[in-house]
């Protein structure tokens, strides 16, 4: 029963990226936000595929006996993909900060009303 | 405005909250936890599957040749995602290379007239570089091993990759500095687009059955080594064209990492220069 402390631990991290999403103001900030948000949902996907008293699914060298199971692989399958994919958006939304900072000298999103009439 | 989405917030929270208590208990999911109980050692057995997973439990490793069911999962079941991932790693690279297309222009990075020690203030003590190095050379060799033992032991191309990227990032803080930015990012793109190419090339080799059918595997060449179900030490040559794909994707996730480590780097800490 304790194991619940995953699905509220998703819920918790799910909920404070959304909230500093909307919130900060910052753009680093959000950043931050959306990877926290991220690793919210790469813990629900391997929560989901977990199973009590079993092994990895893996073939090699495996202690084996006539009860063995094995964790459902499809989830951690696409939680590989989200690594990586999270991994390169964040490379790229840093790189859209870098640039906004060195245009416009600032990083919060309360001063980046559009470009200034010239 | 703010009450607005503290109250949509809350809902949100609720939603979600609601929902999880509406699914399965954690540890016993759906699927058929006897799947792996009296499995033949040969040939495709679909006997008590009542899902995909349990598929791919039964019948994973003798179908691809593979031990790591989430190898085969990966890049064979479903290697068609996977090359989409690739290509949006792919395109991220080329955004960022966009992005800072003006920077990476120029023939150096080192603006006229400042000192090169100002641009870049570091310590470069001899006991930073050589550590820096023996490290470098000791997560690299990690790294290639998780790429070629893909298929045996856990990881594959994206883990192995990104694990030399890290070396790449450990570089970057310690001491290297790229001089010519225009020599590395065509190396580095060069070997990136060849990674990619490398997997297409892969997926058409066995155009004739399907796009990235695995038709090295079932016993036709050194690759098909035929595999009984169960667990074994583990042999390198084997599992088809999982291999081949994973050192594709290995090296497409080193060279397109290292690339946006060191465009972000030089870019962030050269003033006056885009």
């Amino acid at each position: 029963m304790s194991a619940i402390i995953l699905y509220i631990t998703f819920v918790l991290l799910f909920t404070m990226g959304l909230f500093a999403l909307i919130f900060k103001r910052n753009l680093i900030k959000i950043v931050i936000a959306l990877n926290i948000l991220d690793s919210g949902m790469n813990l629900f996907f391997i929560t989901l595929g977990y199973r009590h008293n079993a092994t990895a699914p893996i073939f090699t060298l495996l202690p084996w006996d006539t009860h063995i199971t094995m964790v459902l692989p499809t989830p951690q399958a696409l939680i590989l993909t989200n690594i990586v994919i999270g991994f390169a958006t964040t490379a790229l939304m840093l790189g859209v900060a870098i640039l906004t900072y060195r245009n416009n000298k600032t990083l919060d999103t309360r001063k980046l009303r559009g470009v200034e009439e010239l | 405005m703010r009450l607005i989405s503290v109250v949509a917030i809350v809902v949100i929270f609720g939603f979600i909250f609601v929902g999880i208590l509406h699914l399965h208990p954690i540890g016993e999911p759906v699927g058929n936890p006897r799947i792996l109980y009296e499995r033949p050692p040969l040939g495709i057995d679909t006997q008590g599957v009542t899902i995909m997973d349990d598929y791919f439990l039964r019948n994973g490793q003798v179908e691809t040749g593979s031990n790591n069911i989430v190898a085969s999962i990966v890049f064979d079941y479903r290697g068609f995602d996977t090359l989409g991932e690739a290509t949006v790693l792919f395109i991220v690279v080329s955004s960022i290379s966009m992005l800072f297309f003006t920077f990476l222009k120029s023939k150096s990075i080192v603006s006229a007239g400042v000192p090169r020690a100002r641009q870049f203030p570091r310590i470069e003590s001899r006991i930073i570089t050589f550590g820096a190095f023996l490290m470098y050379i000791m997560i690299l060799s990690f790294g290639i091993y998780l790429v070629v033992h893909g298929h045996v032991s856990p990881g594959g191309g994206f883990q192995g990759g990104s694990v030399m990227a890290s070396a790449t990032a450990l570089l970057l803080i310690s001491f290297y500095i790229t001089r010519h930015m225009q020599r590395t990012r065509k190396i580095f793109s060069f070997f990136e687009s060849l990674g990619l190419t490398i997997f297409i090339g892969m997926g058409f080799a066995g155009i004739g059955i399907s796009f990235l059918y695995n038709f090295l595997a079932h016993g036709t060449t050194v690759f098909g080594k035929i595999i009984p179900f169960g667990p074994n030490p583990g042999y390198l040559i084997s599992a088809g064209i999982l291999p081949w794909l994973s050192l594709a994707v290995g090296i497409e996730v080193f060279f397109g990492l290292s690339l946006i480590l060191v465009t972000l780097f030089h870019a962030s800490g050269v003033k006056n220069n885009l």
